[in-house]
């Protein structure tokens, strides 16, 4: 297994206080015998908009319940630092201050009879006060775009707004980290760019942002660093030096964006391209330069070895082959 | 879907205006002394007074008939089983093993009438006292109330995890009935629903672990969050005087020469 060099996760020798997270040794076996995390360590500072990603089963959800204490072990007491203190398993409650866990299924978020109650309940609990919890709620369901839901019954509600309203339970409590466990997942094209313009926002906003996701082609334009995560950390790096190592992500069973595969087969018919484009924006960067270089025009042709090349970078990103082949 | 009990805590009337902690200590006595009745009259002012007390709330009648439909399913067989069963110098019908068949008399038949109504106006009751506001303030109550926190916590999960195992169930059902699964009355049909029974109790185990996480990193530490603040007005208190009163009233009854004549049955 390659192991991507330790970009952002190993420069950070900062001072502590602009730490978000820490973790430090973290392990964790399930009472039936699984193991889930093994030797887990990282640290992301604050501001910071990390990606985790990783096969199903790696571990990924697990680490996030790790985050506030809600899943604990005597082995790795004190392995987790938020803010820099470490976490107490008995001080749950008192986590959401500093982070803001938003949970997968969006119905296991949402359980008060009103979005409105369901939304406030994160504030009433740290003990804001009653007007300013009103404000927060308002505010909040303003930000995911659900203004005036607060009087709906949450689960009627569409899974985009499911999604949307899970978030804002979190955003309620103002917490300066919020971790997302696949934020993107089961959205219809419309919800999915909603949600990704949302947490853009949020990363803008200077939010430490923690975000598991099977959604490569979202991961350029939210995350700053990728940190790809099988029980162990197996690479920490920019967004650009994580996906350039395409070896290590397809034997991990992920992918990179598409516009970059396809950048790999336009470089097959003889475009000129150094750093290959990770999303849309990068792509019409990347050919305006290109096409401005060229003199205005760019030059795709056929030669000998092109078929075989465009085979090969095809073959590089087929994971079933590996998977069936035994099948064949 | 399990339809809520607070679906009409959204009306208005003056129940729903009552505060709920005074509500719930009076009707919750009304059932106790109606319970405590052995009396059929007694028991059936009982049962109108509870019928009032519906009207006034008014949630829709056919909403409150509609469950107790099944209360009175479970307690109609008692109209056959009492008469019958109850031991002592009734007219022997038959005997076998042990168990003897004896006819009583009509005195029974009232007597049954009797723990049908009580239970029918118990259960009718409770539309009242909780079905008036939303269960999350309903549950703020009993806090309000200063009932220990770990049996307000375990009402409020209770309540909570009702719906999470109508949902697991909707969902199994539905991926069974998917598969081409119908029910009939084999053996087949049996095994597949205890399975499935089974395997609902984990899944519903499962989720409710994910719910109380959920609600653990929003902070929660076992008190309820909800904005609502209770005011105690005076028609409060005169709520709480006629409702607890005539509970008390008809316990007074009950002691006095004229409804005691009953009395005894047991």
């Amino acid at each position: 297994m390659t192991a991507t060099a330790k970009g952002a996760g190993a420069a950070i020798t900062a001072l502590p206080s602009t730490l978000a997270l820490r973790i430090q040794d973290l392990n964790y076996t399930y009472p039936d015998g699984t193991v889930a995390l093994e030797h887990v360590s990282f640290e992301i500072e604050k501001g910071e908009s990390v990606a985790i990603v990783g096969p199903n089963g790696a571990g990924k959800s697990t680490l996030l319940l790790h985050l506030n204490g809600i899943l604990h072990s005597k082995i790795s007491r004190g392995a987790v630092e938020i803010l820099g203190e470490p976490i107490d398993p008995k001080k749950v409650h008192e986590m959401p201050k500093k982070i803001g866990i938003v949970f997968q299924d969006p119905d296991d978020m949402l359980f008060m009879p009103l979005l409105f109650d369901d939304v406030a309940f994160g504030p009433i609990n740290l003990g804001v006060a009653k007007d300013e919890v009103k404000r927060r709620v308002k505010d909040s369901l303003l930000r995911v775009g659900l203004a005036g839901y607060g009087s709906r019954v949450s689960h009627h509600l569409s899974g985009g707004e499911k999604k949307r309203a899970a978030i804002a339970t979190v955003l309620s409590m103002d917490p300066e980290i919020i971790a997302m466990d696949e934020p993107t997942a089961n959205l219809d094209p419309k919800s999915r760019a909603e949600l990704i313009e949302i947490l853009k926002t949020l990363k803008d906003e200077g939010k430490t942002l923690i975000i598991i996701t099977h959604d490569v082609n979202a991961i350029p334009e939210l995350a700053d660093r990728v940190i790809v995560l099988h029980k162990t950390v197996i690479a920490d790096g920019t967004t650009r030096e994580v996906f350039a190592d395409s070896g290590m992500l397809v034997a991990e069973g992920l992918d990179v964006p598409t516009i970059m595969q396809f950048f790999e087969v336009l470089q097959a018919f003889g475009y000129p391209c150094g750093v290959l484009p990770l999303s849309i924006d990068g792509a019409v960067r990347n050919l305006t330069e290109t096409i401005e270089n060229e003199a205005g025009h760019i030059h795709l042709h056929i030669h000998k070895h092109t078929h075989t090349e465009v085979g090969a970078v095809r073959g590089k990103y087929q994971h079933h082959h590996a998977a069936l082949g035994h099948l064949e | 879907m399990i339809s809520e009990i607070d679906r009409y805590a959204g009306i208005v009337s003056p129940i729903h205006r009552w505060d709920p902690r005074f509500r719930l200590v009076s009707i919750f006595a009304l059932i106790f002394s109606v319970i405590l009745l052995y009396n059929l009259q007694l028991v059936v002012i009982g049962m109108i007074f509870a019928i009032i007390l519906t009207c006034i709330s008014k949630i829709p009648l056919s909403f409150v008939l509609a469950r107790m439909k099944l209360v009175f399913i479970f307690v109609i067989p008692f109209f056959v089983i009492i008469p019958f069963t109850v031991i002592g110098d009734g007219v022997e019908i038959v005997s076998f093993g042990g168990i003897t068949l004896s006819y009583r008399g009509i005195e029974y038949v009232k007597f049954a009438a009797m723990i049908v109504i009580k239970a029918l106006t118990a259960v009718m009751l409770i539309f009242p006292m909780v079905g008036t506001s939303r269960m999350d303030i309903t549950i703020k109550a009993l806090e309000g109330l200063h009932l220990p926190n770990k049996l307000v916590q375990m009402f409020a999960f209770t309540y909570r995890y009702i719906f999470v195992l109508d949902d697991e169930f909707t969902r199994m059902d539905r991926s069974l009935a998917s598969r081409g699964f119908k029910r009939r009355g084999n053996l087949y049909t049996l095994t597949t629903i205890s399975k499935a029974i089974a395997m609902l109790f984990v899944n519903s185990y499962e989720r409710a672990d994910r719910v109380f996480y959920a609600m653990r990193s929003k902070g929660y530490s076992g008190t309820v969050a909800t904005l609502h603040e209770f005011h105690a007005r005076r028609q409060d208190w005169v709520n709480t005087a006629v409702v607890a009163g005539f509970a008390v009233l008809l316990q007074v009854a009950a002691t006095s020469d004229t409804f005691s004549a009953t009395r005894g049955f047991l």
